[in-house]
């Protein structure tokens, strides 16, 4: 096949003059079993004004409407189990590993337990992998920050690579991300983890590993077993697992508040409401909402208009015309109203003539109005 | 008048038989059935009855049958001669006797996946059979992604496809590797060279990771004519191939015209160009209502043509539709509506350059008119195979350019007609591709001690992948050991690892419109060279080597660039060689460096300047057959003269050496020394152009004494006076040369 092989490698590696890596240590524990850590934290832990104690004990219908999965009445805080992975790389293929899974869940309803597990070499991770599983089979809920689409999927595939069956399958996942995207994303923009716990929680992490070390981290370590850089990336996994409760418990009180200091976040409660069908819950936060937002008022002018609470629809879009907000919106759903409910289809007629003459006073031709308008002529008749 | 009375009226057209070199007719040949084995499930049996096949033919036949028995194979048959059934029977009958079997599709391009996948479609609609038939490659929506991989029993796909996005993610994938029950690999014969060695290697990779799971897919390939069809899928599959080759299919009396345009200069040996010819016939056929289909070689000479001909055609309202060029990147909806057309009749014309080489089924047409040697036997034969119904004559007219391959191809049709067409060669092991696949072959899977890639050992490139710090040994396991995602970083048309990409800047939009491999670039995308895209000219505004970017620009001018090229070689090691050294063959070291171009105006080939280059020497390591000459066996000749003779024998060798190795023109570069260092004497290099070598030079080593008997033949069988492309070339000399030669056999018959 190929002939000398070792001179033409010789050729090909002439460029690479890398160091000799120093010896591994032989670690004095056991081979092929993998490190792990527990620690324990106080219910009045706390950040933010959030403490671990806010999510013990989540409502299930508020838990329900910030995750979108059904959860049954009797949930209870404790089937939850919090996750979290520090991995070799981005992708999920079938090279990227998870050396370090961290997790944490009440116990007793006294305390909050994290552990982790960490391969210090590669030999380790069936350990890792059957150790994790042991524990996941405790739980029924995984709760993760971005793990339906990344840390779930991966350790799936340590799982077939290493030819275990997992229980990941079976058990319900709640993605904090996507949660933390209907609440704040209107509000704070980026819902990254790192800036949920600044904004929200008031924390900060001096000296943290930027994420893009980590898989560096993580290949020295397993040559020379220098704990100084590693303490630090178990550190800052440990922070993720204290945060997601923190964070949780946080999202909840803001739901169950209804009641926020921003008008932005009653708003994005207000809609997640409407999409669970909690339709007290989402007119409080909207009508709270819609005293400084455009687009609460709208939306609220809508939920009134589904429920046939017409004077209220129409006062709130009658205030947007009156306003200028909402562009041309307001103008069609009384139009509407005037037409169809109202049956006077001469004033529908007159509102959508005056709302064309001021835009033709602009220069702006509408394709929705004029249709609107043209259709709406005939009633003219009369009034001309 | 119909074909039959065109060629009768042809035959008495002086002006035209005048032009004719060659008229080659094939009798006509009857269908050959067989019934559809027993073995089959009656609803497939059904089903295709309801679509009006109720006989298979002969070799659709023993493709099944031998599916049945367990075997690979591999299906060799023209175009139009229903191959797609040979995989598409084997394939559902497994799935409707298991629901759980699975089966991949490779097709070389994305068009033509569609193709099979809509044919796919109707049957199983036909025969109401829940199999589902999806395609997944880079177009497939993100959210059909899931859906596929767990629940569809044929997955289409491509090999890049393949290689970065199922291979490595082969987890998501596990109903389809548990079950897998077939490969079915279309268009066997494009993965030749560098396309097919990485092909190889994927498939290497695949049957790995099936073993992970379990499962021994059997392979079915389906092969346009090559000459070696069961030697390259052994290659290329690693597995025993039974090869089925006994078309059964009909077909009509096919006649196969060579024409070379007449000359208008006899001084200059000008001939009448290809493309006026090749248009007054194609006008000609379609005017009598022949249905033709029209091959030429660039976009230009395609518009040209489409242009003439939709003029000649037009009605009272204009364009009447009759004639269509044909492009590739058309979408599935427009391709179809000229099938349709050329079906129905409502469309009599189609120009095309390569596109419909490969299988797209647009129905038989009449008559094929080729512009210029498509390069390869296997393409013509292609091209030609457009042509021809299943009763009733049929034509193909290859009109000869200007090009010193033409010329020779139409003045030696036995050439054509008697030897077979091209070999199919790769070289998997070609350690810059084998390097970068075990690489992903280690991502996919790890390595454990002991084990074997491709039946080798690979445990010191395994070492050597450590020390590069992309894997770790822990236990026994080589595992990972980077954030890499080493398929990202193959390009499975190349050899090296180092495209260049070739942007376009015409438009303010920065638009990537193709790639080009890094040796070649010096050549083509200097600064200011006029550079060819799809039959369009640009020029290279900009040339980012670092970065690996060439920006160009749309132009319309009257003249093309050439570079001048200094080429060096140095041999690095000898690997195998005769006694006496005439020949041998090894691995070298070949640096290039351009410094300066010329302007030609493209008409006159006058020359309008030249321009300066400034770019780095490029290494390349690769492999290389080389000739030496004894310098006593020439006495009577000078440095000088010696010098010509080795110039003219090389540019023999540049249209002799493709020709015998049956590849393309391309793949192979000439380089010739009057003292080389090495050897120290006069010394002719041929070397494979592409980094690690790919086969070539192994095989001209072992082809020698052909290779020089064809150069003489050429020689000795141009009509020119001195020096013409065709032979030795405006460098060379006749006799100079024949003398060099002479010295060769002298050679040789003193070894016997």
């Amino acid at each position: 096949m190929i002939r000398n092989l070792k001179s033409k490698l010789d050729a090909l590696r002439a460029e690479q003059q890398a160091p000799k890596p120093p010896q591994p240590q032989s670690c004095p524990e056991q081979e092929g079993i993998c490190r792990f850590e527990r620690f324990c934290y106080p219910l009045t832990k706390a950040a933010g004004g959030a403490s671990l104690q806010w999510a013990l004990d989540p409502d299930p219908q508020l838990l329900s409407c910030l995750t979108q999965t059904s959860l049954p009445p009797d949930f209870d805080g404790h089937r939850l189990l919090y996750l979290d992975t520090e991995t070799t790389g981005l992708s999920t293929g079938t090279g990227t590993l998870a050396f370090l899974v961290g997790i944490g869940y009440y116990e007793d309803s006294s305390q909050y337990v994290v552990e982790q597990y960490l391969m210090e070499d590669y030999d380790q991770e069936p350990d890792l992998l059957s150790r994790l599983l042991t524990t996941l089979k405790r739980f029924d809920t995984l709760v993760t920050y971005n793990g339906k689409s990344f840390d779930v999927p991966l350790l799936e595939v340590r799982y077939v690579m290493n030819r275990l069956h997992s229980q990941l399958r079976q058990m319900t996942q709640l993605d904090l991300l996507h949660a933390a995207r209907r609440l704040y994303k209107r509000r704070i923009g980026s819902c990254t983890l790192g800036n949920m716990e600044r904004t929200l929680l008031g924390i900060e992490r001096p000296d943290d590993i930027p994420g893009a070390e980590i898989p560096e981290c993580f290949f020295a370590y397993v040559k020379d077993h220098d704990p100084k850089r590693m303490n630090i990336v178990l550190k800052h996994n440990r922070q993720d697992i204290l945060s997601m409760p923190l964070l949780l418990g946080r999202m909840l009180h803001t739901l169950q508040c209804r009641a926020s200091e921003y008008p932005e976040d009653d708003y994005s409660c207000g809609r997640l409401f409407l999409r669970s069908h909690q339709w007290d819950w989402a007119e409080a936060c909207l009508r709270r909402a819609s005293s400084s937002l455009p687009e609460a008022r709208w939306e609220l002018a809508a939920y009134y208009k589904r429920q046939r609470r017409w004077d209220e629809a129409e006062a709130l879009w009658l205030s947007m015309v009156e306003a200028s907000e909402g562009g041309t919106g307001p103008y069609h759903e009384l139009a509407k109203y005037y037409e169809h409910v109202l049956r006077q289809p001469v004033r529908a007629y007159r509102l959508i003539a005056r709302l064309r003459a001021s835009l033709s006073k602009w220069g702006v031709r509408d394709q929705e109005v004029e249709k609107r308008y043209h259709r709406l002529k005939k009633y003219a008749q009369g009034d001309e | 008048m119909n074909l039959t009375q065109w060629l009768e009226s042809a035959r008495f057209n002086r002006e035209f038989m005048a032009n004719v070199t060659h008229w080659h007719v094939t009798p006509p040949k009857a269908a050959q059935f067989a019934p559809f084995p027993d073995s089959l499930d009656p609803r497939l049996v059904k089903v295709y009855a309801k679509r009006g096949v109720t006989q298979l033919y002969t070799h659709q036949h023993d493709a099944v049958e031998a599916v049945a028995a367990g075997k690979n194979i591999v299906v060799v048959t023209p175009t139009a001669s229903g191959k797609t059934l040979c995989y598409n029977l084997p394939v559902l009958d497994a799935i409707l006797k298991d629901p759980a079997a699975r089966a991949i599709y490779l097709f070389p391009t994305k068009a033509l996946s569609a193709d099979q996948v809509s044919e796919l479609y109707e049957v199983i609609e036909q025969a109401d059979i829940a199999i589902k038939t999806y395609t997944y490659d880079g177009d497939t929506p993100a959210a059909a992604r899931k859906a596929i991989r767990q629940a569809g029993h044929i997955v289409v796909t491509n090999p890049d496809m393949l290689h970065s996005g199922i291979l490595p993610h082969h987890t998501k994938w596990i109903q389809l590797f548990e079950n897998l029950r077939y490969i079915v690999i279309d268009e066997l014969h494009m993965y030749r060279g560098v396309f097919g060695s990485h092909l190889c290697n994927i498939l290497r990779r695949l049957k790995r990771i099936c073993e992970f799971y379990g499962s021994h897919p059997q392979f079915i390939c389906c092969s346009a004519t090559i000459a070696n069809p069961e030697e390259l899928a052994h290659a290329i599959c690693d597995c025993p191939m039974t090869l089925i080759d006994n078309n059964g299919a009909p077909s009509g009396e096919k006649h196969f015209i060579f024409y070379n345009p007449p000359v208008i200069n006899r001084q200059l040996g000008i001939r009448k160009g290809a493309l006026g010819e090749t248009r007054a016939i194609a006008e000609d056929l379609i005017q009598n209502h022949i249905s033709t289909i029209v091959f030429a070689r660039s976009r230009i000479q395609v518009e040209v043509l489409v242009n003439h001909l939709k003029q000649i055609t037009a009605g009272r309202l204009g364009d009447s539709g009759l004639v269509r060029g044909y492009r590739s990147g058309y979408l599935a909806s427009q391709r179809r509506q000229i099938e349709q057309g050329l079906r129905s009749g409502r469309i009599l014309g189609v120009v095309s350059t390569n596109a419909l080489e490969l299988g797209i089924d647009i129905g038989s047409l009449e008559a094929c008119v080729i512009c210029g040697y498509p390069g390869t036997i296997s393409g013509t034969w292609q091209q030609a195979g457009r042509a021809g119904r299943r009763q009733g004559a049929s034509l193909t007219v290859m009109v000869a350019n200007s090009s010193p391959l033409s010329q020779y191809i139409i003045a030696h049709p036995e050439y054509f007609f008697e030897r077979s067409p091209e070999h199919g060669l790769i070289y998997p092991d070609n350690l810059y591709i084998l390097l970068n696949h075990l690489k992903c072959a280690a991502y996919e899977l790890p390595f454990a001690d002991g084990d074997t890639y491709a039946g080798q050992d690979i445990k010191e490139i395994l070492g050597y992948l450590e020390e590069s710090g992309v894997l770790r040994h822990a236990g026994s396991t080589w595992h990972w050991s980077a954030e890499d995602f080493p398929a990202s970083e193959i390009d499975l048309r190349s050899a090296s690892n180092e495209n260049f990409l070739i942007i376009d800047i015409t438009h303010n939009d920065r638009k990537v419109i193709g790639e080009m491999d890094r040796f070649t670039v010096p050549m083509l995308l200097h600064e200011h060279a006029i550079y060819m895209h799809e039959g369009r000219q640009y020029q290279v505004e900009e040339l980012d080597f670092p970065n690996k970017k060439a920006y160009i620009r749309s132009v319309d001018v009257d003249y093309y660039t050439d570079a001048n090229l200094e080429v060096n070689l140095r041999v690095l090691d000898v690997l195998d060689e005769d006694k006496d050294e005439t020949r041998s063959w090894g691995e070298v070291l070949v640096t290039s460096l351009v410094t300066m171009f010329k302007k030609m105006k493209l008409d006159t080939g006058e020359n309008l300047g030249s321009g300066n280059v400034n770019l780095p020497e490029l290494e390349m390591h690769t492999t290389a057959y080389w000739a030496c000459f004894e310098p006593e066996l020439y006495p009577d000749l000078t440095q000088e003269q010696l010098q010509q003779a080795l110039l003219g024998a090389s540019n023999v060798l540049g249209i002799v050496a493709p020709m015998t190795l049956m590849c393309d023109p391309k793949d192979i570069s000439v380089l010739c020394q009057v003292r080389a260092p090495f050897t120290g004497k006069p010394t002719i290099y041929l070397y494979d152009g592409y980094p690690g070598g790919i086969g070539f030079s192994e095989k001209l080593f072992h082809l020698h004494d052909h290779l020089w008997q064809q150069a003489a033949s050429v020689i000795g069988g141009c009509d020119c006076l001195n020096g013409c492309p065709s032979c030795v070339g405006p460098d060379g000399d006749k006799r100079l040369t024949l003398r060099l030669l002479e010295g060769l056999r002298h050679d040789s018959k003193s070894k016997e």
